[in-house]
Parts: C-alpha cells; structure tokens; sequence
C-alpha cells in the first residue's frame, strides 16, 4: 500500500514537472519574438542586418534571433516539422514546390510583388511563382555555374572555346575539370535556348503540388540541323571529350578534385581550367592570385554537325520566405523584405560576395568589377532557370555523364543504332504524363 | 630428428611471418584514417583536399583557431555542450542499466522472464525508425528548441535499461552466497547491491561507463532534429557538419579535422586508462551469459 502511494506520488510529480516545463517552454519559444535563419557562414552578416533592422524600426516590438540552417538545409529542417522552422528563412528556388507542399512557405502581399519585380531581376522574383502566388524575397542571383581558368595556362581568347582550353591545358600539362558524373552539370551540354546553344529545354507542369507533366525537346533536332537531334549533340560533344582528352587533360570531379588540382603538387599548381561556381571563387584567388580568370562557359565544336555551340548552364536564385506557421506573419514579411532589400544585399556583397539579384546592387561598379561576379552575368543569357526537377531529370542524366566517362570504346558509336536506342530510352527516362 | 625439428620450426617461422604481414596490412588499413585526419589538421594550406599526403606546410592554427576565431564556429560550445550531455547520460544510464541488471540477476518475480524477453525484442528495433514519432512527443511537452538538451539526454537515457544483458551476465558470475550472507546479517537488498556488489562489479562498471559515454558523443541525428537550426543547442556532431557545406568546405576542411581530433581525445583517454577493465568486464560478462 505504501509502496503504491509512492509511485503514484512519483508518477503526478513527473507529469507536473513535465506540464509546467511544457508550459514554459512554449511560452518562451513563441513570447515576442522571431527567428531568421541563414547558413553559418552569414551568421555575422544577418546579425549586423538585424541590428540595422532595429535602428530603423525601433518600434517593431519583437526580438529577432538566429538560427543556423543554410539554404541546402533548408527543405530537410524544414520538412521535419514546419512549425518547428523559422519564421523568416532562405531556400533556393528548386526547393519551391516542396516547401510549398509542407505548407511553409506564405505567399507575398501583391503590392509587394509589384515593387520587388521593380527592384529585382524579374526572373529572380518569378523563382518563387507557383501556381498564381509568389512565395519568396530574392537576395542571391548567382547559383549557378560558369567557367573558371588559370590565366597562366589558358588565355582570355582561348577561354573562349572549349577546344581553345583543351588544347592550352594539353601543351602546359595542366587539367581542366569538369564533374561530368553529377547530373547538375551534365546539362550544359544540351541546356540552353541563348544564341548559339544547343536549344534543349526542360519543363515540368504542376497540379497543385504534384507534377502533371516533364517535358523536354532533346529527341527535336538541335538548332539550325536537320539531321541531329539535341541529346546526339550534346552526348558526342560529351564522348568527343572524354575520347581526346581524359587522362591528357580533362579530368571529372567535385569540388574536392578541384581543390587538389589548385593546390597541385612540387612544381605548383595543376589547376587549368574548370567549370564551377560562385562559392568556389575565394579558393581561386587565393590559390592563383593575379591569375584568376573567370568568364561565362565557353562554346563547344560539335563533330557531328561541325558547328560550334554555346555551353547551356541551370542557375538559380536565394530567395527568403515567410513561414506560414509564425504569430506574426506581418511582422515576418517585413522583415524578410528588409533582408532582402537594396541596402542588405549590398551589405552581402561586401561581407560574403553574394551575386545581388537587386538590380542598383548589380549595376555598383564594385559587383561589376568582381571577376566571379562578372562571369555569372556573361553565363546569364545563356543560363536555364532552374525549377523543381526531380529524380526523373536527374538520374538519366548522372546515368548518362557517368556511362560515357566511364566508357572505353565510344569514339563513333553515337551514329550507331544501339547508341541512337539508348539516347531514345535516355530521353524517354525524363519524359512523364 | 634435429633435422626434422628445424623444419617444424622454419614452417612455423613462415606461417607467423605471413601472420604478421596480413596483420599489418590490417593494421594499415585501419590506422590509415586516423592518420590521414591527424595529418589534415596539421596541414597550413588551405582547401578542402590535395593530391599528396604530407602538407607542404605544418601549422598549429587549424587548432588555435578552433578556440580563438568563434565569431562563426563556436567549437569551444559545443564541445562544452556535448560534454555536459554525455557526463549526464553517463552517469543516468549507467545508474539504470546496472540496477536493472542486478534486479534481474537476484531478483525473482512473475514478470522477470517475460520483461526481459520484451526488452530483447524491443532492443531489436532501429531507434531511428521512431525518430520522428520521438520528436513529436518531446515537443508536446516542450523538451526541443529551449529545451533541446534535456530532450537530447532524456532521448539518450530512455532505453538504458535494454542494455543490461551484459551487465547481468557479469552479475551472475558473482556467487549468490555472498547476497544471501550479507542478507543474513540484515542488509537490505539496496546495501548489497551498494556495499557488496558494486565494489566487486569494477570492470562491468566501467564497460557500462564507456559504452554509455560514447554514445552521446559523437551522435548526430536527434542532436540535429531537436537542435533544428538553434545553434545554442548544436552538440560537436552538428556544429561541425556546418564546415563542410559547399560554401564552408573549402575554407574550413582542416579546421574541421582538427576538431575532429580534438573529439576523439576523451575517448582515447578514457579508454587508456580502463583498458584492462574493460575486457575483462565484456569476457566476464559472456562467461555465464
């Protein structure tokens, strides 16, 4: 009997201690205030904006915290539990659709939108369209990829074409490096409707947030031919590289192999050429001081059509949102617009070298002097936007990148009917309702 | 005779030879990460890999730095953080797990059997299949975001008592008479298991120790789910998963490996000092298990 009364004595004890610390925390967690979140490395940054914030609303009423979650996390920290996510967060574009589907994203006053598309690239605010509804505040205009080069290999001219750079990188026994395995980049061989590309393009539809339709042009003859379709130009250019000049001077891999190739050996740097992006571009100047060069990817001499062809690229934009679950959601646009504005995004560039998608921003001649910068506007023009694909662009497109680098006996084949079949079922794979 | 004595001898020379060359082979391979982590965070360039082994420049200052430039990374916080959890965890569930292993090694009840069948069955499923499940409930009684961390070690602790198998086996070696003297002498079950078995239990002590220390240490998935983005509540693991983002990695690799060095220091210490306690407490344990 004792014992009983003791366990039961035990168990309100536990359960009351566990109400009331239930009780404190939710009521700490949401009492006046929001949180923002950016990546670690913007933290300094954000809380220098949120100061300014509050100098210039000095009557706003809520504490503004941070929290560390970077647009690449944004989706999966997210998608856990939405109201458990910031207030105000940043996510890059493709993310979209998803996000919207957790229902953590609120759409943006109309008024807004009207200014934002004033002040911004205007595909930069269409990033976060969906469905008649415009979801995010852009602040970053460069996530994408363009060329980088040694400009003591490669020269300006020769940066221009892709055989110009293969051909430098040959004769000075440096590599030029391009992740033909990740899916990402695949598609600059075939991407890309500017003047002079390849001409594939590749859409998807939506009901609501599930995807009606994929659709793309790569089995459609490539721009200006008769004869050969996009996905046979694109795969040759692809094979013509890996049969001339894997294991001369090209070399496939990320981030990391580029780093070593940078940093090379006894005698220096091995470092050519590469295709990359704006994250990359403090490593660069580090390791190659007044060599580094960047410009927009060079164009390709297809052997099939003996033509030369533009690289294509998908980019796509940073953009903050609001989170649907915060008590203030007034509050949260307002300050997710003041992130995002003129001031801010300068104040990005100058801390973190953030590409702008504000249009003053872009056109201060100090983002127009940064060569990385610079590089991303000349890849623009030439540069597909790109939306929410899923796994059925990406994985034939990594199949195809990885089956012709890993080949061995290609050169020809793509003429072949066994070839002709597998681009069929290549493009068929990225081909839905 | 002699002749045939030295052949035995000249095989068994061979036979321990090739032993010796696959067992460092094995040792190679194994030693190898380590060697190559420890390496990084000594190398002076900067950059997320390079093409040769050792660094052209050596420096402290990956490890300097981990402690002096915290104005992103606050390595010395989370380090800290960690070692809070991971001492309050120790001490918690060893707590749990050897008094459920003495209970169920002395005690005889109706449900013994049974619970302890239940246990091994629950023990079976991954625990990460109810992460999420796990999550929601700390949430409705508010143990995430503020509360992360007593949320993180209450996730830790929660299924201590399943780990007693070893610590029962160990238990069982200890003859029973001297409960049933000590018993006999008016001692209550609770001054056994304080007075006569624990001083006699050193080496499970210590297995139960480390396995209980290691855990917390170095996890990374509910640390990351309850922290959810709040950098107050980033335990090592998490903290440092940030250094390697695309945009970090390049800058931030060899400081990343010294930190990782740093972190494997209290457990190398801990077992250098228990070594022997502790295979004597896994072998113990299996001998009437």
């Amino acid at each position: 009997m004792k014992k009983k009364g003791i366990i039961s004595l035990l168990a309100c004890g536990a359960m009351a201690v566990s109400a009331t610390l239930g009780m404190t925390a939710c009521g700490g967690d949401k009492g006046g205030s929001l949180t923002v979140w950016a990546a670690s490395d913007e933290i300094p940054t954000l809380t220098k904006m949120i100061q300014a914030f509050k100098e210039e609303n000095p009557d706003f009423g809520l504490d503004i915290k941070t929290g560390i979650t970077g647009t690449g996390d944004a989706l999966t920290n997210i998608s856990t539990d939405p109201s458990a996510g910031a207030d105000v967060y940043c996510y890059a574009n493709d993310q979209l659709v998803d996000l919207i589907n957790y229902q953590a994203l609120s759409p943006i006053p109309e008024a807004t939108v009207n200014q934002l598309k004033i002040d911004n690239y205007e595909n930069s605010v269409n990033a976060g369209y969906h469905n008649g509804k415009y979801y995010g505040y852009p602040y970053a205009a460069d996530n994408g990829y363009f060329l980088f080069y040694n400009k003591a290999v490669v020269s300006d001219t020769q940066a221009q074409t892709l055989e110009g750079i293969l051909s430098a990188c040959a004769r000075a026994g440096k590599y030029f490096i391009y992740n033909m395995e990740e899916a990402w980049y695949v598609g600059t061989f075939f991407l890309g409707t500017g003047e002079g590309c390849v001409g594939g393009t590749y859409t998807i539809e939506y009901e609501n947030t599930t995807v009606s339709s994929a659709y793309t042009n790569f089995n459609e003859k490539a721009a200006g031919q008769d004869t050969y379709t996009i996905a046979q130009v694109g795969a040759q250019a692809m094979i013509d590289l890996v049969e001339d000049y894997k294991s001369v001077c090209f070399m496939s891999g990320d981030d990391d192999t580029i780093a070593q190739y940078l940093t090379g050996d006894k005698s220096g740097t091995m470092f050519g050429a590469c295709i990359s992006g704006t994250w990359n571009a403090k490593i660069m100047s580090e390791k190659l001081g007044e060599n580094y060069g960047a410009t927009k990817l060079p164009t390709f001499h297809s052997s099939l059509t003996d033509t030369d062809y533009q690289m294509g690229s998908l980019s796509g934009y940073k953009l903050y949102g609001v989170n649907p679950n915060t008590k203030y959601t007034a509050k949260a646009h307002q300050l997710a617009a003041f992130l995002t504005g003129e001031e801010m995004q300068e104040l990005r560039f100058d801390e973190l070298q953030t590409g702008p998608s504000n249009l003053k921003v872009a056109a201060l001649d100090k983002v127009k002097q940064d060569i990385a910068q610079a590089a991303v506007a000349a890849q623009a023009p030439f540069a597909t936007l790109q939306g929410c694909y899923t796994d059925s662009y990406w994985n034939p497109m990594k199949q195809l990148g990885a089956d012709i680098y890993g080949a061995k006996e290609i050169k020809g084949s793509i003429t072949s009917d066994s070839m002709a079949a597998k681009l069929k079922l290549f493009v068929d794979n990225f081909i839905v309702g | 005779m002699t002749k045939k004595f030295r052949s035995k001898k000249g095989a068994e020379r061979t036979a321990n030879a090739a032993i010796y060359i696959i067992l460092t082979i094995i040792s190679i391979v194994w030693l190898l990460p380590f060697c190559y982590l420890l390496i990084q965070s000594l190398r002076g360039e900067t950059g997320s890999s390079t093409l040769y082994f050792w660094p052209k420049e050596w420096t402290f200052n990956n490890y300097i730095k981990l402690f002096t430039d915290t104005s992103i990374y606050n390595f010395p916080r989370w380090y800290g953080t960690t070692l809070l959890i991971s001492i309050v965890v120790t001490v918690i569930q060893s707590m749990i797990t050897l008094i459920t292993s003495y209970a169920l090694s002395r005690l005889r009840f109706k449900m013994r059997k049974p619970l302890m069948n239940l246990m091994l069955v629950l023990g079976m499923f991954p625990g990460f299949m109810s992460m999420t499940a796990v999550y929601f409930i700390l949430k409705l009684v508010g143990l995430t975001q503020n509360m992360g961390l007593v949320g993180l070690i209450l996730v830790y602790v929660a299924s201590s008592c399943m780990g007693y198998y070893i610590s029962k086996g160990f238990f069982d070696t200890i003859p029973k008479s001297l409960d049933e003297a000590a018993r006999i002498d008016g001692a209550s079950r609770q001054v056994v298991f304080f007075k006569i078995i624990l001083p006699l239990a050193k080496p499970i002590i210590i297995y139960t120790v480390l396995t209980a220390f290691m855990a917390p240490w170095g996890e990374y998935m509910f640390a990351s789910l309850i922290a959810n983005g709040s950098q107050e509540n980033f335990n090592v693991a998490v903290g440092l998963w940030q250094m390697l983002q695309r945009e970090t990695k390049q800058q931030y690799f060899t400081r990343f490996c010294a930190a990782s060095v740093l972190i494997s220091i209290p457990i190398t210490v801990l077992f250098f000092c228990l070594q022997r306690y502790y295979v004597q407490g896994v072998t113990g344990g299996s001998v009437k298990g």
